[in-house]
């Protein structure tokens, strides 16, 4: 997807940077839904085009379980089919409504089953598969050590900020979709976030403890 | 600082974390949640509900306000019938009535003093047909029959003024100017004060009084020293008159609505002497609710642990003097009630 730089914002000397999807991007996407509206077959176009990233969302937020992770993304689709017809282009991807959508349920879940979990850091090597040098693998691999430290000190909102942010690149405005919240507070929500997760950062020292 | 570096840091060890990430989606899982889309899209376009038709939109858009309309329509009607219907009721208790309301008012033809060069004309003045006679003597009222008596005064009389019998009965009051005639009707207690030796009886029969220069407490009954007396309750009923309130015209004269207290004085002797031309009693107009003195809340508050015998007269419906027994010596306490509690006001040895 091509951002385009929408603006800047200005924060205790920090730069936020505001990106939105191009606006061509945008008006394809509003056609295609228009059109799943009114022939319900053209929603299957939607669906490959956003089931992956929603399922890596769901997988993040439910702790790393590939079943209730299919599930729960299933559901999702499923909800956004049967209300595709009270969706209203407001100016916002797609996807922010159906990351709003598998948000919810993954809350939905999380009561259900009264579990919450997170990766925890023993079993974060064994996430990544992929050939890499070994340099550079063992980099991500300890960046991935203490992104799992930090984010177990950080509540539930910052981590879905996170997770949002970084990991499914949304925009402040998508973002701010998903959670329900303003524009403004999702950029000072990212802005503490970083601040507090710059502050619990673990040394490669306290590391080696887990090792 | 370098405003775009600081947050730098955190924001790489980010990207290098997704990329350790790697989740990988499973291409079977995806194919079959796409199977139960399409079977679901089918049951959508088969559902009439979802059908384009003007009419059915319509009527499903305005089938709850046509519905809704007759119903609520039917709840006003019958909500504004049942309270056509419903009559309220107040309950005697609660309800205190007016004179003319107590007494029906019949005119009468009374003979006035108004101009000596004139003959007096007649007026016809209100009376009360059921007006009772003062009965001044000391036979003792019936406890359960409220006595009812209505009296002429005559207010806002000095106090310099020299008693006169304030309560002349209706056959027998002819000297009254018409115009400051007030009638009062009687069903209240009227509990003066006494300044005799710590007594505080009012004990008599129930009549009321309007005036301040007849405005004197007179229970129908001498009290003697020893003998317990009683008082009238704030529920309108009369007790047995014993003693005699011997009060000074000074501190009776003037005061119809006032504030009526109890001298309890160093002497513990209660005895009063009461004046038997005036037994006349009143009591401000209040709800009729018992608001007697318990037991515990002497105790808490004149902190006895055990009152053997207690003897309460009340002053009123916020004051009342308590005499206590205790260990052969009589004390006496002036009590009064604020916000619900019950006070020691003063203490006699």
């Amino acid at each position: 997807m091509i951002l385009d730089k929408l603006g800047e914002i200005w924060y205790k000397d920090t730069l936020i940077l505001i990106f939105m999807p191009s606006s061509q991007d945008l008006k394809q996407e509003k056609h295609l839904v228009e059109e799943a509206q009114k022939d319900p077959d053209q929603f299957l176009a939607l669906y490959d085009k956003y089931y992956d990233c929603i399922y890596r969302y769901i997988y993040r937020r439910t702790g790393a379980d590939k079943d209730v992770a299919h599930d729960i993304a299933s559901q999702t689709f499923l909800d956004a089919l049967e209300n595709l017809k009270s969706y209203r282009f407001q100016g916002y991807p797609f996807s922010s409504w159906l990351y709003k959508i598998a948000h919810n349920n993954v809350i939905k879940w999380y009561r259900k089953t009264s579990k919450y979990k997170y990766v925890p850091i023993e079993e974060a090597h064994t996430l990544s598969d992929k050939t890499q040098n070994s340099e550079e693998t063992a980099d991500n691999a300890l960046a991935q050590d203490q992104i799992n430290a930090m984010m177990t000190n950080l509540d539930q909102d910052e981590r879905e900020i996170i997770k949002l942010k970084f990991y499914e690149e949304l925009s402040n405005i998508e973002i701010a979709e998903v959670m329900g919240l303003s524009v403004s507070n999702i950029g000072v929500k990212v802005f503490r976030t970083l601040k507090k997760a710059k502050g619990l950062l673990p040394t490669k020292h306290d590391l080696k403890q887990f090792n | 600082m370098n405003k775009n570096s600081y947050f730098s840091d955190i924001t790489e060890l980010f990207i290098k974390a997704k990329k350790e990430e790697n989740i990988e989606v499973n291409p079977h899982a995806k194919a079959a949640t796409r199977e139960m889309l399409s079977y679901k899209i089918e049951q959508i376009k088969k559902s009439p509900t979802t059908a384009d038709s003007t009419a059915g939109s319509l009527w499903n858009r305005w089938k709850k306000q046509l519905i809704g309309v007759p119903v609520s329509l039917m709840a006003v009607t019958l909500v504004v019938f049942a309270a056509s219907n419903m009559s309220v009721s107040i309950p005697q208790d609660d309800f205190i009535p007016t004179q003319e309301l107590i007494t029906p008012i019949v005119e009468e033809d009374v003979a006035v003093i108004e101009d000596a060069q004139e003959e007096p004309a007649k007026v016809t003045r209100k009376s009360k047909p059921e007006l009772l006679t003062i009965d001044y003597s000391e036979k003792e009222i019936p406890t359960n029959q409220p006595v009812i008596t209505t009296y002429y005064v005559q207010p806002n009389v000095p106090a310099a003024t020299p008693a006169q019998p304030a309560v002349q009965p209706q056959e027998t009051a002819p000297a009254q100017p018409a115009t400051q005639k007030k009638s009062v009707t009687s069903s209240q207690n009227y509990e003066s004060s006494s300044r005799s030796n710590g007594s505080t009886s009012t004990g008599g029969g129930s009549s009321t009084s309007g005036t301040s220069s007849t405005s004197t407490s007179n229970t129908g009954a001498t009290s003697d020293a020893n003998t317990p007396q009683t008082l009238i309750q704030n529920n309108n009923v009369t007790q047995p008159q014993t003693p005699h309130l011997n009060i000074p015209s000074s501190d009776v004269y003037g005061k119809i609505d006032g504030d009526f207290r109890v001298d309890l004085g160093e002497n513990n002797n209660p005895a009063v002497e009461v004046d038997p031309t005036l037994n006349h009693y009143r009591q401000p107009l209040q709800p009729q609710t018992t608001t007697t003195l318990t037991k515990k809340e002497l105790e808490k508050s004149v902190k006895l642990d055990i009152l053997s015998n207690v003897n309460v007269h009340y002053l009123n419906s916020d004051q009342a003097a308590v005499e206590v027994e205790e260990n052969g010596e009589t004390r006496w306490y002036m009590v009064e009630r604020s916000n619900d509690n019950w006070q020691v006001v003063q203490k006699f040895d």
